[in-house]
């Protein structure tokens, strides 16, 4: 998955929320579902959807709730609440990597806690 | 639901390292945290002179899933071959000192990581740790046997049980190899609550590997996580729980 030589420039972030199942690997702490950015290389909003769509169905979890859909430009002021430190990260080795990143926000556990 | 650490100096300074089994990424709010420790049942918080953080991937996956591929250039970087004659590849990253490829269940690795750690202290320090100094608190987080996919959550628990169990035994052993002469600490990251294996697996597994005390502290703690595969990241929100096991070292 992914060319180490090649660099991924265009990136989406899709902003949902997805349930887990107990063999989902980011459940770490019981949850039943997560909230998130994922952050998928992609050419469209179509492509990026579809990837994302391949990556719950490998990772145990399934889409609940589509919040938006942005293609991330670099520096853009109105994506600044969205793209945190992790998030920042998570696109550096998405364009590096050439796969799907997914930063949680909230579980389902850290909500119930506040 | 999280608690303020003590911030309390213990004897003055502190002399030795912390040692990791399966650290993931180099981020540090990814790291494991090797600063915490528990002593008369309040969790204090210690500085550490050095940190050996061992990982079981190969350098070259490692770099590649964790996008480091300055790794060679921007930090010392070697092979070290100890009194097995195994080569194991290590870096030093942000201070600390990295070994690479170590299975945490084998204990020729963990020997071969304490070797390095000592070796590299010695040419690099003006001081030559000692095992001792060296193994003292252990600590790993959220364990996952998670590359047999195939199996059922239940079978996935029994095997992260059984990884566990192997790991304390392992790490234990290397420990006695090495003329370690005091209890070793084995500290366990991990929520209860964690699908994979609860926290009452945790204990049962430290117990079968001959803990001689075993439990999980009483307040939940903050820690960030991700999976093995790196992709996915935990929210910074996130609280888990810290099991303690002491494990004696004495052959007889």
């Amino acid at each position: 998955m992914g060319d180490s030589n090649m660099s991924y420039e265009s990136v989406y972030l899709i902003c949902q929320q997805a349930s887990v199942s107990e063999r989902s690997p980011i459940n770490m702490d019981g949850s039943e579902f997560v909230v998130g950015v994922a952050v998928v290389p992609a050419e469209t909003r179509d492509q990026a959807l579809d990837l994302l769509n391949d990556y719950f169905h490998r990772n145990h979890m399934a889409l609940m709730t589509l919040e938006s859909v942005h293609k991330y430009e670099d520096n853009s002021a109105e994506l600044s609440d969205i793209v945190t430190d992790d998030v920042t990260y998570a696109i550096a080795s998405a364009r590096q990597r050439g796969e799907v990143m997914y930063v949680c926000t909230e579980t389902s556990e850290t909500l119930n806690d506040q | 639901m999280t608690f303020n650490i003590a911030k309390t100096a213990v004897n003055g300074v502190m002399r030795s390292a912390g040692f990791t089994v399966a650290e993931g990424s180099f981020l540090p709010n990814l790291l494991t945290n090797t600063n915490l420790i528990i002593k008369n049942e309040t969790l204090i918080e210690v500085p550490r002179k050095l940190v050996l953080r061992t990982c079981f991937d190969p350098i070259e996956v490692w770099r590649a899933k964790h996008n480091f591929p300055q790794l060679h250039t921007e930090s010392t970087s070697g092979v070290f071959k100890g009194e097995s004659k195994t080569e194991k590849w290590f870096a030093e990253i942000n201070n600390d000192l990295w070994f690479f490829g170590i299975d945490g269940t084998n204990p020729d690795d963990i020997i071969t990581s304490v070797q390095g750690l000592m070796h590299y202290t010695h040419s690099r320090m003006g001081f030559t740790m000692t095992p001792g100094e060296i193994l003292g608190e252990v600590y790993i987080k959220n364990l996952n046997a998670e590359r047999e996919s195939d199996l059922s959550n239940i079978d996935l628990i029994k095997q992260n049980k059984r990884l566990y169990e192997s790991t304390f035994t392992s790490v234990v052993d290397a420990a006695k190899a090495l003329n370690v002469l005091h209890d070793l600490d084995i500290y366990v990251y991990s929520n209860n609550r964690n699908p994979k294996i609860s926290g009452g697996d945790i204990l049962d597994a430290m117990n079968q590997a001959d803990a001689t005390r075993a439990f999980t502290y009483s307040k939940r703690i903050k820690q960030q996580s991700q999976s093995n595969d790196a992709t996915a990241v935990t929210p910074a929100n996130m609280v888990t729980n810290l099991h303690m096991g002491t494990f004696s070292t004495k052959t007889t």
